[in-house]
């Protein structure tokens, strides 16, 4: 599903951030990706998202090369991105829209879903991360764990094969934490495709079938 | 210099929401042409930027502080275009959320802080560093932004003092009582300079001046990551230390803008005349002002005297009754609301029973 | 991993007697920037059965504002004042406090700017101009107190404002709040280590104001990332606030409105 051929990333002030990184993840496993404080996990994360591109090596997703010029179509990327999810480690850059409904939607309203359609997705999500309460509140004044909640709301609404989540049980408590577990729980059954990065040992241990590590490249 | 409501007469602020709806035009246009267009997104952020920048105090000599707008600083960090609907969507926010300036005056306030100030001020800049042949990030650099800041907050000023001076000489009764802000000229230019040439003026050059030196410091070639700055610009600068190099002619915007300021005072004079007529009719109301004192219910007047005061406030063709009935609702409400007033200064705590 | 050696002067108190003053500016910017995000998070109170939806509200206010601030005849205003006054007696206390606020505040700013036109004998702008400020000010302050901000784009929305340019406002707001907090930790922090006399005091509030405009710029790109990671290709759509039945009396009220100001208007040109 996933295939990293030694990659490598550095920023414009060449200072690198991924080394030779070769990592295969195949449909329906989940991957943990473990490492210290600024390894570089999130970097790779967003590698596959697509957000930013190897200097050196090849990242395919499903076989197909994602590269920039790949992806300036805007028809394989709208379709890239409907396959992969990817939830935020900072919920506030990911939220943008006026109310918590209307941020759930957009994904889908992207897609040209009809109404109804968008109107079914967006209560099934709300429900399913319990927070139909916070409907029509503007996602900016939620706290930092309903903003989390509604982050993997607005993911799950447009279905992805992969769900890709950086820290995803951060700023969670207790109750928030479980509902996560099992969610992701839930998801690997179904087929879907999980990789995350994580610190804690017991949600690693509870849900990847392998771990990987990611290290800081020598200066 | 917030204007608010009432204190311009609403022809004024259509005149002025019309004068500035072009400078909008431009500015989407330029802002929508020149960067990606999913970018313009990052004008929401700039509006917010620009929003908060206006709250922040600015120490100034002898510890006072002052506020600024930072119009001048926007222009030159981002271009006139993008600092004009940042700024614009700042004060629709403003008057909208907190009364900051009048709801009707926002095309006024627009036209002087979104299009006078970001574009004067840029076009002093500007000006200033092509005839000193300034470079970026010198002394002399900071020595023009404060003077283009200082500059264009004061021709701001000036642009709300001549709205506010000439209200009274377009707008007023036959005898002379003005409809909407009472000062002429004479006293609204001066009294809106007086703040501006020394401690506004002061405020807005500090604040561009400590900002524009950090930016430059901290992130030397910002402007070639800017979201806002073209990537074209970017390549084609890129010899050049920096992008806010001001690529600088008298574009045809700039020329419509020249012409716009020329011609706003004519077009409000334009309408007062228009509105003069309308006076005219007036001239009869008043000059049988005597009998038409009697339709003012008396007891209206609430024991205050309105109808002397303002002559042809008085409202013809009501029933006698509606004034008791008004003030009589006045009166229970406004003892309804100052007693709950007064529970809240006695218990302060227990104000929260329904 | 060997353990961090703690220096000696870090295992005894200090005795330094912080000289007076500094740091009002912050103290002052901070104070305004809580307030604002104070007036954010509030949930908004009155969102009954019987309240109207945002873009009624929104509709009336602005109409009353214009129809106030446009009317030449006393009368009216009088009959919108009084409305609005048995409108705030229905009120409980706090929040009575909060909605008068600033019209009190814009009332009498009014009184002081408009008190040399007393002298110059233009007693007619200085009642009617401060009246009528009172007014739309109240008017504007029940709107604000009655919706949260993220109801004003929805309503903007339904008089048909660009999805793009909804997507803006609701976008900025969004950001105020976010570097607002920021903002306010930063001042925070910087009044908590300020102990001393802050001895450039300009420097200190560059730095705070162009770290924000700096982590904007990133905010930006961060925030087109998040677009695209979801799709983004364009469309920029909301949800309508749904017409409630209590739609139709504000409806009313406006009509009601228009009609009164333009039975003013006209009578009062007929009769002479």
């Amino acid at each position: 599903m996933l295939e990293l051929k030694n990659v490598s990333h550095s920023y414009e002030d060449d200072v690198k951030t991924l080394e030779n990184v070769s990592l295969r993840v195949e449909r329906g496993q989940a991957v943990a990706i473990v490492g210290a404080n600024g390894s570089g996990k999130t970097t790779l994360l967003k590698l596959l998202n697509g957000l930013i591109f190897p200097t050196s090596g090849v990242y395919e997703f499903d076989g197909a090369p994602i590269t920039r010029k790949a992806l300036m179509d805007a028809k394989f990327a709208k379709s890239f991105h409907r396959r992969i999810g990817f939830v935020f480690q900072n919920a506030d850059a990911q939220l943008f829209c006026g109310s918590v409904e209307d941020e759930i939607a957009f994904g889908p309203r992207q897609l040209n879903f009809t109404e109804e359609e968008i109107r079914r997705r967006v209560d099934d999500c709300l429900e399913l991360l319990e927070i139909t309460r916070l409907r029509r509140r503007a996602p900016y004044v939620l706290s930092g764990g309903e903003k989390r909640r509604v982050a993997f709301a607005c993911v799950l609404a447009v279905n992805p094969e992969v769900l890709v989540a950086d820290e995803p049980l951060a700023s969670l408590d207790e109750l928030g934490r479980n509902l996560i577990v099992e969610l992701f729980k839930t998801l690997r059954s179904t087929g879907k495709t999980l990789v995350f990065a994580s610190h804690n040992e017991e949600f690693i241990s509870e849900i990847a079938d392998f771990r990987f590590n990611v290290e800081k490249p020598n200066a | 210099m917030h204007i608010p409501d009432n204190y311009l007469s609403p022809t004024s602020c259509v005149v002025l929401t019309l004068l500035t709806a072009p400078v909008w035009f431009a500015s989407v246009k330029k802002v929508a042409r020149d960067f990606p267009k999913e970018r313009v997104s990052a004008l929401g952020v700039a509006a917010a930027l620009s929003f908060l920048a206006m709250m922040f105090n600015v120490p100034l000599p002898g510890g006072t502080t002052g506020h600024a707008v930072g119009g001048t600083l926007l222009a030159v960090l981002l271009g006139p275009e993008a600092a004009c609907l940042a700024l614009s969507i700042a004060l629709a926010i403003q008057a909208l959320l907190f009364g900051d300036g009048g709801v009707l005056a926002f095309g006024a306030n627009c036209f002087n802080m979104a299009f006078i100030l970001p574009f004067g001020g840029r076009l002093v800049y500007d000006l200033l560093r092509k005839a000193t042949r300034t470079v970026d990030g010198t002394k002399g650099d900071f020595i023009c932004i404060a003077l283009a800041s200082y500059v264009g907050i004061n021709l701001a000023a000036l642009a709300a003092g001549v709205e506010f001076g000439i209200q009274p000489a377009l707008f007023h009764t036959p005898e002379g009582q003005a409809l909407y802000c009472p000062y002429p000229l004479s006293v609204s230019i001066p009294a809106m300079a007086i703040g501006h040439l020394t401690i506004f003026g002061l405020a807005e050059a500090i604040f561009s001046v400590f900002v524009y030196a950090f930016v430059r410091k901290t992130a030397p070639d910002f402007a070639a990551n800017s979201v806002f700055l073209p990537e074209t610009t970017v390549g084609a600068d890129s010899a050049t230390p920096t992008n806010a190099q001001p690529t600088f002619r008298f574009g045809s915007l700039y020329l419509l803008l020249a012409l716009l300021a020329l011609i706003s005072p004519l077009g409000l004079i334009a309408e007062g005349t228009a509105w003069g007529e309308w006076d005219a009719d007036e001239i009869a109301t008043v000059s049988t002002n005597g009998e038409e004192l009697g339709y003012t219910p008396e007891g209206m007047a609430n024991g205050f005297a309105w109808s002397s005061l303002i002559p042809d406030y008085s409202a013809p063709g009501t029933p006698e009754w509606l004034g008791y009935i008004l003030s009589a609702i006045a009166g229970v409400a406004l003892c309804v609301v100052l007693f709950k007033l007064a529970t809240l200064l006695i218990r302060p705590d227990a104000s929260d029973s329904k | 991993m060997t353990e961090p050696r703690i220096p000696d002067w870090l295992l005894t108190d200090d005795a330094i007697e912080p000289p007076k003053g500094g740091g009002a500016f912050l103290r002052k910017t901070a104070s305004a920037l809580s307030g604002v995000i104070r007036s954010v998070r509030r949930v908004p109170e009155n969102s009954g059965r019987f309240a109207f939806s945002p873009p009624t509200r929104l509709a009336l206010a602005v109409v009353t504002i214009l129809l106030v601030s446009a009317s030449s005849v006393f009368m009216f205003v009088e009959i919108v004042g009084v409305a609005l006054l048995a409108l705030l007696a229905t009120f409980d206390a706090r929040r009575l406090a909060r909605t008068l606020a600033l019209p009190l505040e814009a009332y009498l700013a009014a009184l002081v700017i408009l008190a040399p036109a007393l002298i110059w004998g233009q007693t007619r702008a200085f009642v009617v101009v401060s009246t009528k400020t009172l007014i739309t000010t109240l008017t504007l302050s029940l709107l604000i107190q009655s919706m949260n901000w993220n109801r004003f784009t929805c309503a903007f929305k339904s008089f048909g404002a660009p999805d793009a340019v909804v997507f803006i406002f609701d976008l900025t707001l969004k950001y105020v709040v976010v570097f607002g907090e920021t903002c306010l930790e930063t001042l925070d922090s910087a009044l908590i280590r300020l102990i001393g006399r802050d001895k450039t005091p300009g420097r200190t509030f560059g730095g705070i104001v162009g770290t924000l405009f700096l982590r904007s710029q990133s905010a930006a790109q961060d925030q087109f990332d998040a677009m695209t990671c979801r799709c983004f290709s364009g469309v920029y759509r909301r949800y309508r606030a749904p017409f409630r039945r209590a739609d139709f009396v504000g409806i009313l009220i406006i009509v009601a409105l228009v009609a009164l100001f333009v039975y003013f208007e006209i009578a009062k040109r007929c009769l002479n």
